[in-house]
C-alpha cells in the first residue's frame, strides 16, 4: 500500500482519459485525464474559459468527443455502454423558460423520466424520491410553487433536487454555489458530504479555490489541459497556480494559506462513512495522507 | 330554446360539421398548449402554406388533396424541426424560411399549371359544410390520435419542450420527440385547414391555448382547460354560423376570441381582479 494519491483503480467509479474537445476544430481540451472514484468528490478548478463546463458536458455526451474515452466503473460511457441515467448533471445555467407552467414538484418527477423512459408514468416510488430529493434541499413546502415564482437560488435547488431525484451513481455539478446565499451554499455542502458518504461519485467545479480545498477529494486544476490532479495539498501549490491562472494565480495558495492547511490537516467533512464502511475517524497526522481511504 | 339549439343537429349535413369542428378545435386545442409554451405561434399559420404544395399536387392528380396537404405539411414540419434542431438557425427562423419556400413552391405549380383553383377559397377559409362522412371521421380520427399520442407522450414532450438538454441528458430521444410533436401540428392544422380555412388555423391552435393560460396553472389543466374551450368554441361559432349566416371559419374564432376576452376579465391575474386589488389597500412586505 503506498500513500502516493490512487489513481482510481480501473473499473471503479469515473475514469476519463486523454479526453480532447473541439468546438469547430478549435481544441478546447486536451488529454485531459482525470478519475472520480465512488465516495469522492472531485473539483475542477481553472479560470473562465478553462474548459470545466465543456468536461462535465463531454461526460455526459452533450458535446462530441474529438479523442480519448470516458468510462463509468469499466464500462464505457456512450452508446451501447454504461446506461446514462446513472449520471445526474446539473448545468452551469438552466436555459429553460421560466414561465413554463411547471411546479417544483412537476420539475422534480421529470429527474425519474429518463430511468422511465418514453411510456413510463411516474408511480410511487418515483413521487417519494422526489419528495425526499425536495425535503433535503429545503424546498418542501415550495413544492406546489410554479417554479417561476422562485427566486433565483431556489430554482437552483429545484435542478439540484431534479438531479437528486434520478438517483444516479455519478453526479456532475457546474458551479452549484455560484450566485447562491450562505443558507443554500450549506444545505449543498451538507448535501455533498452525505452523497459522498453515501458512495456517490461528485464532480464539481466551482470558482473556490478555498472551499474546494475543504470540501474535495481531488482537485483537478484544469487550463485546456490538466496543470495539477491529485490531493488539495499537492495541488495547490504556487507553481500549479500559476500554471492554470497565469501571474494573477501567484498570491492565490497564499491566501488560501489557512484553508490549505486546515484541509491538509483534517478535513470537514467527515470521510468515516465511506462506502467502505471504515469506521475510524481520522484525526489525520502531520505528514500522513488526510484523504487515503484504507480498506480498497 | 331547446329547438333553437337542437335545430343543427337535425340536419346531416350540420351534424358532421358540428362534430368535425369540435374533435378538430379540441384537438388543436390540447396541441396549442405545447405549441404556444414551445414559442412556435405561428407554425399553424407556416404550415397551413406548407399544405398548399400537396393541395395543389392533390388538385392535378385528381386524388384526395387532403392526404397530399398532409404529407407536405408533414415533410415542411420536419424539415424546420430539423433546421431548428442542429441549431443552425432559431426556430421562428426555421419555420419562415421552410413556410415561405414551400408556399412559393404551391403558387409556382398553380400558375404553371394555369389551372385556376375554383377550390382556392375554400382552402383559404375552410367549409365545414362541405364535410362528407369520409372528411369528418378523418379529422375525428385526427384529432383523437393527437390527443391520443400527447397524452401517451406527455411528460417526455413536456420535458423535452422544457429543458432538451436535460431530457438528452437523461435518455430520452428528443429528437423523434420533437419530430412527433411537429409531426402532431402538421396533423392537427391540416385536419383545421378543413374546418376553420388556412388563414384562421393558426387561432385554433393559439387562441384557446392563451385563454387556458389565464385560467390555470399547469400544463395538463391548461391543456384541459383549452380543449373545452377549444370545443366550445367550436360549437358557439357553428351555431352563430347557422343561425346568422356567418363564414363557418370565422365565427368559430370569433367564439374562440370572445372566450379569450372573458378569460381575461376573470382570470385570477386578469382585469376584474386587478380593479378590485386597486381598491384594496396594499398589503404588506411578505415576510421571508
Ligand atoms: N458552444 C460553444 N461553441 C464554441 N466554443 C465554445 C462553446 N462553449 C464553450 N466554448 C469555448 O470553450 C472554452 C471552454 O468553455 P467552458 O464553458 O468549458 O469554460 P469554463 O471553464 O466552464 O468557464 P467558466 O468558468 O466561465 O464557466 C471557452 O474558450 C469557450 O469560448
Ligand atoms: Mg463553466
Amino acid at each position: 500500500m503506498t500513500d502516493a494519491p490512487h489513481p482510481a483503480a480501473p473499473g471503479t467509479g469515473l475514469v476519463i482519459q486523454d479526453l480532447s474537445v473541439a468546438y469547430d476544430h478549435r481544441l478546447v481540451l486536451d488529454g485531459v485525464s482525470v478519475a472520480c472514484a465512488h465516495g469522492e468528490i472531485l473539483g475542477l478548478l481553472g479560470p473562465n474559459g478553462a474548459g470545466k463546463s465543456t468536461l462535465l458536458k463531454a461526460i455526459v455526451g452533450l458535446v462530441p468527443r474529438a479523442g480519448g474515452s470516458i468510462g463509468l466503473d469499466g464500462m464505457p460511457l456512450g452508446r451501447g455502454g454504461a446506461p446514462s441515467t446513472r449520471l445526474a448533471y446539473v448545468p452551469q445555467r438552466h436555459e429553460v423558460d421560466w414561465d413554463f407552467p411547471l411546479t417544483v414538484e412537476d420539475v422534480v418527477l421529470l429527474g425519474r423520466q429518463g430511468r422511465l423512459g418514453l411510456l413510463g408514468r411516474p408511480g410511487k416510488a418515483d413521487r417519494q424520491a422526489a419528495h425526499a430529493a425536495l425535503e433535503r434541499l429545503g424546498m418542501g413546502p415550495q413544492r406546489r410553487a410554479l417554479i417561476g415564482e422562485l427566486s433565483g437560488g431556489q430554482q437552483q435547488r429545484v435542478f439540484l433536487a431534479r438531479a437528486l431525484a434520478q438517483e444516479g451513481d455519478v453526479l456532475l455539478l457546474d458551479e452549484p454555489l455560484t450566485g447562491v446565499d450562505a443558507t443554500t451554499q450549506a444545505i449543498v455542502l451538507d448535501l455533498l458530504a452525505d452523497l459522498r458518504s453515501r458512495g456517490l461519485a461528485t464532480v464539481l467545479a466551482t470558482h473556490d479555490l478555498a472551499e474546494a480545498a475543504r470540501v474535495c477529494d481531488r482537485l483537478c486544476l484544469l487550463n485546456g489541459r490538466v496543470m495539477a490532479f491529485g490531493p488539495p495539498h499537492e495541488v495547490l501549490t504556487t507553481d500549479a497556480l500559476v500554471r492554470t491562472y497565469g501571474s494573477s494565480g501567484i498570491g492565490l495558495n497564499r491566501d488560501l494559506g489557512e484553508e490549505v492547511t486546515r484541509a491538509t490537516l483534517g478535513p470537514a467533512l467527515p470521510h468515516d462513512a465511506g462506502p467502505a464502511g471504515h469506521p475510524e475517524h481520522e484525526a489525520a497526522p502531520a505528514g500522513r495522507h488526510p484523504h487515503r481511504r484504507t480498506g480498497r | 330554446m331547446l329547438d333553437l339549439l337542437a335545430d343543427p343537429w337535425r340536419f346531416d349535413l350540420t351534424r358532421r360539421a358540428m362534430l368535425a369542428v369540435i374533435a378538430v378545435s379540441m384537438g388543436c386545442g390540447v396541441l396549442g398548449v405545447l405549441v404556444v409554451w414551445r414559442g412556435l405561434s405561428f407554425i399553424g399559420d407556416a404550415l397551413a402554406h406548407c399544405a398548399v404544395p400537396g393541395v395543389v399536387v392533390g388538385f392535378l392528380t385528381r386524388t384526395s388533396f387532403e392526404a397530399w396537404g398532409v404529407v407536405s405539411a408533414l415533410l415542411a414540419a420536419w424539415g424546420m424541426a430539423l433546421l431548428a434542431r442542429r441549431g443552425w438557425l432559431g426556430g421562428d427562423a426555421s419555420i419562415a424560411i421552410v413556410f415561405t419556400s414551400a408556399f412559393a413552391l404551391g403558387l409556382a405549380m398553380i400558375s404553371a399549371t394555369g389551372s385556376y383553383l375554383n377550390d382556392l377559397t375554400e382552402i383559404l377559409f375552410g367549409n365545414p359544410l362541405a364535410a362528407g362522412p369520409v372528411d369528418i371521421a378523418l379529422s375525428a380520427l385526427v384529432a383523437l390520435w393527437v390527443v391520443g399520442v400527447v397524452v401517451l407522450l406527455y411528460r417526455p414532450l413536456v420535458f423535452a419542450s422544457f429543458d432538451p438538454t436535460a431530457a438528452r441528458v437523461a435518455g430520452l430521444p428528443v429528437g423523434l420527440l420533437d419530430a412527433a410533436l411537429y409531426g402532431l401540428i402538421a396533423l392537427a392544422v391540416v385536419a383545421g385547414v378543413a374546418v376553420v380555412g388556412s388563414v384562421l388555423v393558426t387561432a385554433l391552435l393559439i387562441v384557446p391555448p392563451a385563454a387556458a393560460r389565464l385560467l390555470a396553472r399547469r400544463v395538463w389543466t391548461q391543456m384541459a382547460v383549452s380543449a373545452g374551450l377549444g370545443g366550445l368554441a367550436g360549437v358557439l361559432g357553428l351555431y352563430a354560423s347557422y343561425y346568422l349566416r356567418l363564414a363557418t371559419g370565422g365565427s368559430v374564432v370569433l367564439a374562440a376570441v370572445a372566450l379569450f376576452l372573458a378569460a381575461l376579465l376573470v382570470s385570477p391575474r386578469g382585469v376584474l381582479r386587478g380593479w378590485a386589488r386597486r381598491r384594496t389597500p396594499r398589503p404588506a412586505l411578505a415576510g421571508r
